[in-house]
């Protein structure tokens, strides 16, 4: 596609916990950090992408966000998505925007104190995420994370595969690739007997195939074509060769099954979209809010065959010097929950060659999948290094 | 026009769980709502179903994450979703089954149980 824009910024702050610190207030840090690195003036900014805390809803949270950081935009949205396909959302709004000449300038942001701020005896993000449509789920013991198992075992039967040897080893890898980010939450090793031994949360998944939740905030800054070219930063732009979204359904009992879940519309639209394939890609970031949304993934976009990414997996293909390396950060599942803008920079950050001792040889292509609540929302979006034709 | 989405838990209540049914589409819809979600028509209304169905996917949950305190005492207890032969698929429990006989596949038969001060529709095996 003709990008009108790129992205020129990226900031995030320390991912852990801010006991103390409300989620607008690391989410502004996470924007200047971000506005620092695009070396903009914070004046030209004259849109707000941002996308609300879990943890602490309010309404209006774009304008929370304008109003702390002193900002005077034309435009401010909360881009209440979900599942990493809120910051594809924001990328496409923004450069609709500006195609339109409405704006040049957009800040893009989402952080929460999850960790620090649940109410007590809580668990999750689940507190505050209402469907809507409890009546039907909430009598029989269900939750956000029971949902997501069903649409896991799904898959396991679907395809005839164990949990332990399909999941274990992605919870295995992800942890090796956050041992090589410094601000990752989860650092320590664990190996398979480390999996075996963590306790059942709902099956199949344990313990260690849920993401855990975090503070921390991430932002990112898009400038039109024009303001990217006066600004001479000194590394190079971003910018989107393709994208597809699909939204399906809200409630796991509803959801398409698995060969016919959104994500493979959304692939196939994004592949399209570029004019580019799957061997063109160099690195993929997932929504894995747990080990399960791995395969999913990876089968609907088409980058393994169905039932067969626990093969791809086991040959080493997803870690950093493998075919097609995965979630380079450590993901959701190891670096913590920060909604998925942590998988958008760190795609900026490999394509910028910006990822040290965890950069991807020759990263051209980067692709940028997620899904929000339960597979519902589905989307890619394709990345190349440079400002392009 | 009686109103579908009263009807459902009406009849669970009575122990006769019925569903949506759309009349030009002529089949049913789950979750209930005053309109049939695939073409919008009006024309539905509530119809008894067979109560057999099977089981689509299962979870056994053995550490609550739900609003609800009281499933905290009830583990592991099975969620599932289930296969209705109306071809509507919904959530429920499992029950009368041990947590490791329960299976994809397997087939169910909807019984009433009284939980918490009220009239759930859950699965027992067929």
């Amino acid at each position: 596609m003709k990008n009108p824009g790129f992205i020129i910024g990226i900031g995030e702050t320390k991912v852990g916990k801010h006991p103390g610190r409300s989620a607008l207030e690391l989410q502004a840090e996470a924007v200047q950090s971000a506005v620092a690195d695009a070396g903009i003036e914070k004046s030209k900014i004259d849109a707000v992408y941002a996308l609300g805390s879990y943890i602490q809803p309010m309404q209006l949270h774009g304008l929370s966000v304008v109003e702390f950081l002193g900002l005077k935009p034309r435009f401010q949205e909360n881009v209440d998505v979900g599942g990493t396909v809120a910051f594809i959302t924001m990328i496409l709004n923004a450069f609709a925007a500006i195609e339109d000449g409405r704006i040049s300038v957009a800040v893009c942001v989402y952080g929460d104190n999850a960790a620090t701020h649940r109410p007590p005896g809580t668990h999750g993000f689940l507190a505050q995420m209402k469907q809507g449509t409890e009546e039907y789920e909430e009598p029989f013991g269900s939750s956000l994370v029971v949902s997501y198992a069903l649409l896991a075992r799904r898959y396991l039967d679907l395809y005839g595969l164990e949990p332990e040897s399909t999941f274990g080893p992605i919870a295995v890898t992800l942890r090796d690739h956050a041992r090589l980010n410094s601000n990752a939450a989860y650092r320590k090793p664990i190996t398979m007997e480390d999996y075996r031994a963590s306790p059942w949360i709902a099956e199949p998944f344990r313990r260690l195939d849920c993401s855990p939740v975090v503070d921390g905030a991430g932002a990112f800054v898009i400038a039109s074509r024009a303001e990217t070219e006066k600004l001479r930063v000194g590394f190079e732009p971003v910018r989107v060769l393709g994208t597809g979204t699909e939204v399906t359904h809200k409630i796991v009992s509803q959801t398409p099954d698995i060969p016919e879940l959104g994500m493979r519309v959304a692939g196939e639209k994004a592949f399209e979209e570029a004019k580019i394939g799957h061997d063109d890609v160099d690195l993929l970031t997932i929504h894995d809010g747990f080990t399960a949304s791995v395969p999913i993934t990876m089968e609907a976009l088409g980058f393994c065959e169905p039932g067969e990414t626990s093969k791809f997996v086991e040959s080493g293909g997803i870690t950093i010097g493998g075919e097609l390396p995965v979630n380079t950060h450590g993901g959701l599942m190891s670096q913590g929950h920060v909604g998925g803008v942590m998988h958008l920079l760190e795609a900026v950050r490999q394509l910028r060659g910006h990822a040290g001792e965890r950069q991807v040889k020759n990263a051209e292509v980067a692709a940028v999948s997620g899904n929000g609540n339960i597979f519902s929302i589905c989307g890619m979006m394709l990345l190349g290094k440079g400002a392009g034709e | 026009m009686t109103r579908v989405d009263n009807t459902y838990w009406e009849g669970v209540e009575r122990g006769r769980m019925e569903l949506p049914f759309c009349a030009p589409c002529n089949q049913f819809y789950f979750y209930p709502r005053p309109f049939c979600p695939s073409c919008w028509s009006q024309d539905v209304e509530s119809r008894p179903i067979s109560g057999e169905g099977t089981i689509w996917s299962y979870s056994v949950v053995h550490f609550p994450h739900g609003p609800n305190e009281g499933w905290k005492s009830r583990v592991p207890y099975i969620v599932a979703l289930i296969s209705l032969k109306e071809n509507v698929r919904l959530m429920s429990n499992v029950v009368d089954c041990p947590v490791d006989r329960v299976k994809s596949g397997m087939e169910v038969r909807l019984v009433y149980r009284e939980l918490d001060e009220r009239m759930l529709p859950v699965f027992v095996p067929a």
